[in-house]
């Protein structure tokens, strides 16, 4: 899609439309769309008139699937045998100090009790939870060494979405679309999708653009005619050609008395023009009737467990070739049970989470894969922590831990087949290769050609970053 | 004195290093810190820090350039002109000039009334009157108080992941409202906020004053939360808020290191923090004994009404609970229930931890027992309906009875301040005193010394009060000098400093700075009253300029507007612009103050709001359907669940002060505007009203653009507006509907000339 078009005519109506192309031609047409609708207006010298990436990019696009709650390393990806000989004993002191949202003071060991095989090229553990992972063994870049500074759901959420535990700062989709801009003219750039039984605890914070200006946050996207909020009118009178004639009237008057070069005016005449082509590409790029069956098959979306994980991964992949830069795709929210948050009974609640999203995950990889579209399509699993060696209340449920977890890596620019970090003996704290939040989100920002450190917003007093004031790229992961 | 040695060493040493950050990031601020500051004393040892900085000078007395001038405004700004060989925009019409007076003032547009009334009046008063009646208008503390909560960061509710809402919030929001309405002066404005409780003890409306330092988010979930760090957040919250509104600091960066521009010194974060260091936040009751009897009456009254339909649940259920908690036994493993068969004297402590963990996994929870239900439509009808009859009688509990939300001080035994490096409470450093920052004190600076602590009350240190007295004092170089700044911000624009809240070495260097310092002057001279400030700016000629940069010198030379030499044209905030929305389309609710109004919410935003337990509704819509009608600042703020009107016209988070809030253009807007329910309605409503207003289609148009522009429509903009309401054969009503729609949605509608 090219960037630099001028708003295309759509169902031409009348003089007005004509006259506003004419304009469109001469008034404003030196300046394309997608730079008008960057402009801001009364801010303080806007520092990215056109935003692009410092370097040459490795992936143009990406998708965050965001396992909420926090999936159990161990298991997942990171068996530990060790835990088998521990199991039902008090934690050895000599893992040192574990902490975790509401452990007591001498837990007692919880082995896995999954099956365990090594799969692909590089021989990567996966437990049967996964099995539709296996194939794609040498496709992901598995990171088991991850570290965050919460392990309260909320602060972790946002620190895995903004690199700071509190809310309020601008969200890694909103960086990246501030930085980079955007590829569609007629989608938003930064889409979200939450699942239907509920959001994740951190809420709309997780998707916000901070200080940045509105435009960069997450726009939530849902299955159905009405994709997103206020797309249409809740009212079955106001048809298109209605609206059509409501917009070509508003521009009417809007260019009665427009002065040349008044960019301000000139985008928001543009911004109707792309609320309307959005109001007709929206709902076809979550129309999956236009899928084949195969397709559909392939994401599980026939089938109630994979229905509706299926589904939000195949609008992401329409989504994503359609030119949205980000897309948060959530698994977990709402009660519970409908989280990663496995603190009665990990294999109850990991069986039931699997089973709705490895088959449409895997299923992801493999479409993007096929359609040429995984070169340059970063694509990220995790949650906001990992998970407890050690029991909760000796229960079968783990607890909170977010000083060693996994998370994988796929697609633009990252080494597949790949593992890196460790955890010790029982999967605890990282032993090698920490990679702390701050350095995936530096690591992330150079798959999408922006150096973490430049790419700054000044607020405050100072000059905010994604990274805060740290973060190094983890070349381990870069191919 | 060897320790910064030492670090200065340490810092050059490491120097190369430095874009890693691995050794001394610490020294090496030190280092730029005194650059900036320019202190030679600092490399001696001395603990003093001085700065030629401009902000931390005294405020200068300065003359008026030319006193004949009407308005010493224009006097200040026609020199620079001058200088500049730059010429003022003509003025703007009456008409915009009412439209914009209106809009800054009260954040309505004026009626056709209005508007009438002012053209009439040709006398030169005619301005001053409406700027009097503006003033005096009870809109205007409510138009002014949405900025200040922008500072403040008010919300109705905690934020965060329970996002717990807060019943009493809105008095401070309220209170707020009263205070500039009757122009409380800001000195005392300031001290009740920082100080309510020591300054005036024992006093209702000081204690809800004081709720600015809590309008902020604050963190409250179960779980092992270190008791120190949370407190050390709030301190710093509430440190940094007073910093940035009240002093125009970004004190907040010297949490963790030495402030990396300005001449503040972790020490100096921590000496400011220390009086805060034996607040409480807490909500003591402020009812009356009859609102306590009152409630637990009306309470009881509906528990009883609630117990039999409860009960009928828990009987229907109970067989579900029953199937499901047998149906869990039977999943034990033998070990697991041959633990659960010992007696709990026979168990080891491990067998004990095993017991109590089955117990859990064997608990019954909702999710099961609805799925469960889900297979039996019947008995889920009956428990839907049971869960829906319990749910209307829940939400007609009475609302608590009042407490104040505050920051308040309940002994004078004070834990000790200590910096902390990097910000960390596990590494605690030097022991510190409440101070202000040394470098507001410093010999060559101007602000006067902290006064002694004072006590107007045993209980408490004072400390909050002095310091509160310390930033009132008319002396002091940064308060006035920054609220004078945001009163122009809002009505020009931007400030005379561009960076509202940061007067600072990487704040913007004020764009006249002797008018600056005049009004500020002048702030003093009127007893810190701001409404005289608000009635010199709006009467300046300056203000009463044209916005549109038209094809002229002055545009070449000056595109930014830097000089003021025409107005700024300024797009309506987000509640100005709903506001604006209800009241040309007749259906603005004028009621003032109470708690917030729980509006409709799009319904994929409702469900957005968190909840882990099963809740029929989680956003009860206010029964009353005028109160949906009433100001946006009335509006139930929920942290996390923002409006989508308002979020897509850069309404703050609410997460942290927002001094000068976003503009952007996006197509959510559009959307919000065009299709919301609320614009909708808004649309049929306006023309609702405009039938009733007159039989002739052109006296119709005329009266729409009265109220939207604040003007008569052109013969050619009738006529098109005629042409497009007749060239379509839907009824009358939906014709005009589209009309007005469209004109919500007009760039000129949406922007204040």
């Amino acid at each position: 899609m090219n960037p630099h078009s001028v708003p295309r005519p759509v169902s031409g109506q009348g003089w007005s439309r004509r006259d506003f192309l004419t304009r469109a031609g001469h008034g404003f047409g030196a300046l394309a769309l997608a730079d008008l609708l960057r402009i801001e207006a009364a801010a303080p010298a806007p520092r990215r008139l056109s935003p692009q990436a410092h370097f040459a990019p490795k992936a143009k696009r990406c998708i965050f699937l965001f396992m909420v709650g926090g999936p159990s390393q161990m298991d997942l990806f990171d068996p530990k045998p060790a835990l088998d000989r521990l199991h039902g004993q008090r934690l050895p002191p000599s893992f040192g100090k574990i902490h975790s949202q509401f452990l007591e003071s001498d837990p007692l060991c919880l082995r896995s009790t999954r099956t365990w095989g090594r799969y692909g090229q590089c021989g990567m553990d996966m437990s049967d939870l996964i099995p539709h992972m296996r194939p794609h063994a040498d496709d992901i870049a598995l990171l088991r060494s991850c570290v965050v500074d919460s392990v309260i759901h909320a602060p972790a959420q946002y620190q895995m979405s903004s690199g700071r535990m509190f809310m309020g700062h601008p969200s890694l989709g909103s960086w990246l679309t501030y930085g980079l801009g955007s590829i569609s003219d007629n989608l938003p750039a930064f889409v979200v999708m939450s699942q239907p039984q509920g959001t994740p605890e951190g809420g709309a914070p997780c998707w916000s653009s901070g200080y940045l200006p509105a435009r960069h946050q997450g726009t939530l996207f849902r299955p159905g005619p009405n994709p997103i909020v206020n797309l249409a009118p809740d009212n079955s009178a106001f048809t298109r050609s209605r609206q059509r004639r409501i917009i070509d009237f508003t521009q009417e008057l809007n260019r009665r008395n427009l002065r040349q070069g008044d960019a301000e005016l000139e985008a928001r005449i543009a911004s109707y023009e792309l609320a309307f082509r959005m109001q007709a590409e929206a709902p076809d790029a979550v129309d999956l009737s236009r899928e084949s069956a195969a397709t559909r098959a392939l994401y599980g979306v026939d089938q109630p467990a994979t229905a509706d994980f299926g589904s939000r991964c195949l609008i992401a992949r329409r989504l994503l070739e359609r030119g949205v830069r980000f897309v948060q795709l959530y698994s977990g929210g709402g009660p519970v049970a409908w989280q990663w948050d496995a603190h009665d009974d990990v294999n109850a609640n990991h069986e039931r989470m699997c089973g709705a999203t490895d088959k449409p995950v895997a299923a992801l990889l493999t479409d993007l894969k096929r359609r040429g579209l995984l070169d340059d399509t970063l694509v990220i699993w995790g949650g906001e922590f990992g998970r407890t060696p050690v029991s909760q209340k000796g229960s079968r449920g783990r607890d909170h831990n977010a000083t060693g977890f996994s998370m994988w890596f796929a697609g633009g620019g990252v080494k597949p087949g790949t593992i890196h970090g460790s955890t010790d003996e029982i999967g605890l704290h990282t032993t090698s290769g920490r990679a702390h939040i701050h350095d995936i989100h530096a690591t992330i920002l150079h798959l999408m050609g922006l150096d973490h450190t430049r790419l700054t917003h000044p607020h405050g007093g100072r000059d905010e970053r994604l990274t805060d004031v740290h973060g190094h790229v983890i070349q381990g992961l870069l191919a | 004195m060897g320790k910064i040695r030492r670090d200065i060493r340490s810092a050059q040493a490491s120097f190369r290093f430095w874009p890693e950050r691995s050794v001394s990031f610490r020294a090496w601020l030190l280092i730029f810190s005194w650059f900036v500051a320019g202190s030679g004393s600092v490399l001696c040892g001395s603990p003093s820090v001085a700065s030629d900085h401009w902000s931390f000078q005294p405020v200068r007395a300065v003359p008026i350039p030319s006193p004949t001038r009407h308005n010493p405004i224009d006097a200040f700004l026609d020199q620079r002109l001058r200088e500049r060989g730059l010429r003022s925009a003509p003025p703007a019409s009456r008409e915009a000039w009412l439209r914009r007076v209106s809009f800054d003032l009260t954040g309505l547009p004026p009626t056709p009334s209005e508007r009438a009334s002012f053209l009439a009046d040709r006398s030169q008063k005619a301005r001053e009157r409406v700027v009097d009646r503006l003033l005096a208008s009870p809109r205007h503390g409510e138009r002014w108080a949405q900025h200040w909560l922008d500072l403040a960061h008010y919300a109705d509710s905690n934020g965060f992941e329970l996002d717990a809402d807060r019943p009493d919030a809105w008095r401070y929001r309220d209170w707020v409202i009263a205070a500039l309405n009757r122009d409380l002066p800001y000195d005392e404005f300031l001290t009740l906020q920082v100080a309510g409780d020591e300054a005036a003890p024992g006093q209702v409306e000081a204690l809800i004053a004081s709720g600015f330092g809590r309008a902020g988010p604050r963190e409250e979930v179960a779980g092992n939360i270190d008791p120190e760090v949370k407190r050390q957040d709030e301190l710093t919250h509430v440190t940094s808020t007073i910093g940035s509104v009240f002093m125009g600091l970004t004190i907040g960066c010297a949490r963790c290191h030495d402030h990396k521009f300005d001449p503040i010194p972790a020490a100096d974060y921590y000496s400011l923090q220390a009086h805060f260091a034996g607040v409480q936040l807490q909500d003591p009751p402020i009812y009356q004994p009859e609102e306590l009897t009152r409630f637990q009456a009306e309470s009881n009254r509906i528990r009883v009404l609630i117990q039999p339909l409860a009960e009928a649940r828990k009987k229907l259920e109970q067989p579900y609970r029953d199937r499901l908690r047998a149906a869990k036994e039977t999943g034990l493993t033998p070990q697991e229930k041959a633990v659960r068969a010992k007696r709990k004297e026979d168990r080891t402590p491990e067998e004990q931890r095993l017991f109590e963990g089955t117990s859990t996994a064997l608990n019954v929870t909702w999710e099961e027992v609805a799925e469960a239900f889900a297979q039996h439509p019947a008995d889920h009808q009956q428990r839907e309906a049971l869960k829906r009859q319990i749910h209307d009688l829940e939400i007609q509990m009475p609302p608590p009875p009042a407490r104040a939300m505050s920051m308040v001080e309940v002994t004078n035994r004070l834990p000790e301040t200590q910096v902390l490096f990097r910000g960390n409470v596990k590494a605690k450093r030097e022991a510190v005193e409440p101070a202000p920052p040394r470098v507001l004190v410093a010999r060559r600076g101007g602000a006067p010394a902290p006064p002694p602590v004072e006590r107007l009350d045993p209980t408490r240190s004072g400390r909050r009060l002095a310091l509160a007295r310390w930033m009132a004092d008319p002396s002091h170089p940064l308060t006035s000098r920054v609220i004078v700044n945001r009163l122009w911000q809002h009505h020009f624009g931007r400030g005379l400093v561009a960076t509202p809240s940061d007067f600072g070495a990487r704040g913007a260097r004020p764009s006249h700075p002797e008018l600056l310092d005049w009004l500020a002057g002048e702030l003093i001279r009127n007893q810190w009253r701001l409404k005289p400030l608000h009635r010199l700016m709006v009467l300046s000629e300056a203000y009463g300029r044209d916005s549109d940069p038209v094809d002229s010198t002055s545009h070449r030379s000056d595109p930014d507007n830097a000089t003021w030499w025409r107005m700024n044209r300024r797009r309506m905030d987000a509640e100005g612009l709903r506001d604006s929305v209800l009241a040309v389309s007749g259906r603005f609710d004028g009621a003032a103050g109470g708690p917030g109004v729980r509006a409709p919410l799009e319904p994929e935003v409702r469900e957005l709001i968190f909840t882990e337990a099963e809740v029929v509704d989680l956003w009860p819509v206010d029964p009353r359907e005028r109160n949906h009608h009433r100001r946006s600042i009335y509006l139930m703020r929920k942290r996390n669940v923002p409006y989508p009107l308002l979020n897509a016209f850069d309404a703050p988070d609410a997460q942290s002060p927002c001094p000068e809030r976003a503009v952007s253009t996006h197509a959510p807007q559009a959307l919000a505007l065009l299709n919301s329910q609320f614009a909708q309605k808004a649309a049929r409503d306006f023309a609702n009203s405009l039938l009733a207003h007159s039989d002739k289609p052109s006296l119709r148009v005329e009266e729409a653009y009265l109220r939207c522009f604040g003007r008569k429509p052109t013969t050619s903009e009738i006529k098109a507006a005629i042409r497009f309401i007749q060239a379509d054969s839907r009824p009358e009503m939906e014709r005009w509907t589209d009309f007005t729609l469209a004109l919500l949605n007009t760039n000129e509608f949406i922007h204040v000339p």
